[in-house]
């Protein structure tokens, strides 16, 4: 056990499509389906238990497709005779696959029994952590999606591993005059650590900030219908966490206040409007016109996940394990994406690649990224 | 005559040379016949003057300076929009389409079809503050025309239901329900319709009636749709998502089109209507991924027939679609598409056939 017992791990992510996340019921807003926000900012954002969600089901996916032909048959006759079912991982093997516990994410030993219905919601919570071996459905309460995001069953329950935290935006793309720019506010770059020491946090009320003079006898930048003046400041802002994500160079980020940054994103959303067909006329359908608003494409988001691994439970997989099985999984958010429309050029996510080297950096709890 | 110089911008700009001719140019001759040497004289700005410029032959004297100017601009000016960050199409489109596949589940496969325009295509943007009244569907931040990945699966739809009606004609069941699972398959189905009928175990032969018909299914009286979807009920199929995922395209250049209404009385065009569109010729990619999510513990030749299915569907749907068009205004026939070239990967790397 030379690891740390916790781990946190950032990650930023680009939104290659639209991302809606809507509220569902009715909330009062200036489109028909609103999208989620932060109560406080009142600016959009991913909710942490929209990513654990989707990641629990993309991490089952990539197991099962995986081990699918190579799991042993726990419901032979043979499989009666042995004892307990903690014995029946060790003598059960997979099938043409080395043995070789901790070798692949894929083939740890407690994964002999996952199923694709450890994702999702459990259907059968009412069952011993015994029998689920034997039961088709719900989740198996043994393999590494169930330990890592946690499951309930009868006689035994067991939170995740993963702590998710919500993404909030961290750059927004706006279309200027000078060409799109990705807007952020001071408040958000320190929130995130990109801002480098020594540089004021004071907030300047009225004026953008620009790394580059975008135009030399021009003093106004339009953000959406906003024309706000700007000034030429030499900020450091560390944008090569972003690297393997997103070439984002300094001149194509403005600094605004951070009074203005809400209004701003919330003006420049994506505002579609829908209606559905009908087949027989041909023509619009009478009362079925809504209109959604979503994340625009290009968008910028960073948060957080932290990883603790309780002591006093040997059956919990190994933090790396749980790391790689993240990394392997993440790639499903660029295509099968996150939240609704997912099918219709919505919600694709590209995530930077998790950066899980061995630091031992204690995960701060005070969100609410419960998985 | 000779012709005026305006000014002497006329290599950097030739738009005020338009706007001059439009107004003040009045040639009495009437067709172009004379030698280079007065050819240059008259026309200063035609640079290798040549009068048997098929181009410029047949046009009357006064008309030619604007002719030829609009001709130079159309040239010059393909109004191409630099995308300032090359990495933007990074963004969202997929790269390396074969590296890309390798990572799914096994048997999903993507499609990369190369296209060029046949004819302009336009699809109204909700820009609501903007020069003409009808512009061209834009990304939101980045003002790049583009086709939106629900445009692509709508008119994927549309096709699919016309190829399904088309097999309908030939009265064979079995051939109508792998097509109508394929259909099922690949665009998903999620309406309360489609639910109500498939948990109902006796089949209420008026609301699949209405089903087909709100899908756009042709029905023929004597058909044995019923029994069709009976066989297909008895498969334990649910209404689910679909599996294939429809990325935008985007392309480079933007053109204006004019339509105008004529009068009924007097036959005459009064208010010409200005479209933004995207130009013929230009080029795009149409990229779908299909991942069969939900059948991820179904034996492997299930999967891999149903997937081969798929794609072969999906084919024909690409075909009718580039035929019919896409966008708005395709009965002017705008929006049709010619294929340039047609990629497509399995997850284990191999390509799939290409006819």
């Amino acid at each position: 056990m030379g690891e740390a017992l916790t781990k946190k791990i950032d990650i930023f992510a680009i939104s290659t499509d639209p991302i809606y996340i809507g509220t569902g019921g009715y909330t009062i807003g200036r489109v028909d389906n609103t999208i989620v926000r932060d109560p406080i900012t009142n600016i959009p954002k991913i909710p942490g238990s929209s990513l654990a969600g989707t990641w629990r089901y993309y991490m089952a996916l990539k197991l099962i497709s995986e081990i699918k032909d190579k799991k042993p048959d726990f419901n032979s006759t043979e499989y009666e005779s042995h004892g307990n079912l903690k014995e029946k991982f060790e003598r059960y093997k997979w099938k043409n696959e080395p043995e070789e516990d901790g070798k692949k994410w894929e083939y740890w030993k407690y994964n002999k029994i996952a199923r694709i219905t450890c994702a999702g919601q459990d259907e059968s919570p009412n069952i011993e952590i015994n029998e689920t071996p034997s039961s088709k459905t719900g989740h198996c309460g043994h393999c590494i999606v169930c330990k890592a995001f946690g499951f309930s069953k009868k006689d035994i329950s067991s939170q995740g591993m993963l702590f998710f935290s919500d993404l909030h935006i961290l750059f927004f793309p706006v279309y200027t005059r000078f060409g799109t720019k990705w807007i952020t506010s001071k408040r958000i770059l320190i929130e995130n650590g990109l801002l480098e020491n020594g540089e004021s946090k004071e907030n300047n009320e009225e004026k953008a900030i620009v790394l580059e003079n975008p135009s030399e006898n021009n003093k106004y930048i339009n953000l959406g219908w906003l024309n706000l003046p700007y000034e030429v400041r030499s900020i450091n802002i560390q944008t090569d966490k972003l690297k393997n994500l997103y070439e984002l160079s300094g001149k194509d980020i403005v600094i605004v206040p951070d009074q203005l940054l809400s209004h701003i994103i919330n003006s420049n959303l994506e505002v579609r409007t829908s209606v559905s067909i009908d087949p027989i006329t041909g023509a619009a359908k009478e009362g079925a016109l809504f209109t959604s608003e979503a994340i625009p494409r290009g968008t910028i988001f960073s948060g957080n996940i932290r990883i603790f691994k309780r002591l006093n439970d040997d059956t919990l997989p190994e933090i790396k394990l749980v790391c790689e099985a993240l990394e392997d999984s993440k790639h499903f958010f660029e295509t099968l994406g996150i939240g609704g429309m997912t099918t219709r050029g919505f919600g694709r996510l590209k995530m930077s690649s998790l950066n899980y080297k061995e630091n031992e950096n204690p995960a701060s709890g005070g969100e609410n990224g419960e998985s | 005559m000779h012709y005026e110089t305006i000014l002497n911008k006329t290599e950097d700009d030739l738009s005020y040379y338009i706007h001059f001719c439009k107004i003040y140019v009045d040639y009495k001759e009437t067709k172009i016949k004379d030698t280079e040497e007065d050819l240059k004289k008259l026309f200063p700005f035609w640079k290798n003057p040549n009068p048997t410029d098929k181009n410029f032959k047949n046009y009357k004297l006064k008309n030619f300076p604007l002719e030829y100017l609009k001709y130079n601009l159309e040239q010059e000016n393909k109004k191409q929009i630099n995308i300032q960050n090359e990495t933007f199409n990074n963004i969202a489109q997929i790269q390396n389409l074969k590296e890309f596949t390798k990572l799914l589940i096994p048997y999903s496969f993507a499609i990369e079809a190369k296209f060029k325009l046949k004819s302009p295509y336009f699809s109204h943007d909700d820009d609501e503050f903007y020069l003409i009244n009808n512009p061209c569907l834009k990304d939101k931040a980045f003002k790049v025309p583009m086709i939106r990945g629900s445009s692509w699966k709508g008119v994927l739809k549309k096709s699919a239901i016309d190829i399904i009606n088309e097999n309908n004609k030939d009265n064979d069941s079995n051939k109508t329900i792998e097509n109508l699972k394929s259909y099922f398959r690949i665009f998903g189905v999620g309406s309360e319709n489609f639910r109500e009928l498939i948990n109902d175990k006796n089949l209420d032969k008026n609301k699949l009636k209405l089903f087909f018909l709100l899908e756009g299914i042709s029905i023929k009286k004597d058909d044995n749709l019923e029994d069709i979807f009976k066989k297909y009920q008895e498969q334990n199929i649910q209404a689910q998502k679909g599996r294939a995922i429809f990325y935008p395209t985007f392309f480079d250049s933007l053109s204006l089109e004019v339509i105008n209404p004529h009068d009924r009385r007097t036959k005459a065009g009064k208010n010409p209507i200005y479209y933004e569109v995207v130009p013929k010729e230009t080029k795009g990619k149409l990229q779908i991924v299909y991942i069969p999510f939900d059948k991820v513990m179904a034996p492997n030749e299930t999967i891999k027939e149903e997937a081969e299915r798929d794609l072969n569907f999906l084919k024909k749907c690409i075909k009718k679609a580039f035929e019919n068009g896409i966008g708005a205004k395709t009965k002017l026939g705008w929006g049709k598409c010619q294929d340039i070239d047609f990629q497509c990967f399995w997850s284990n790397g191999d390509e799939c056939g290409n006819d």
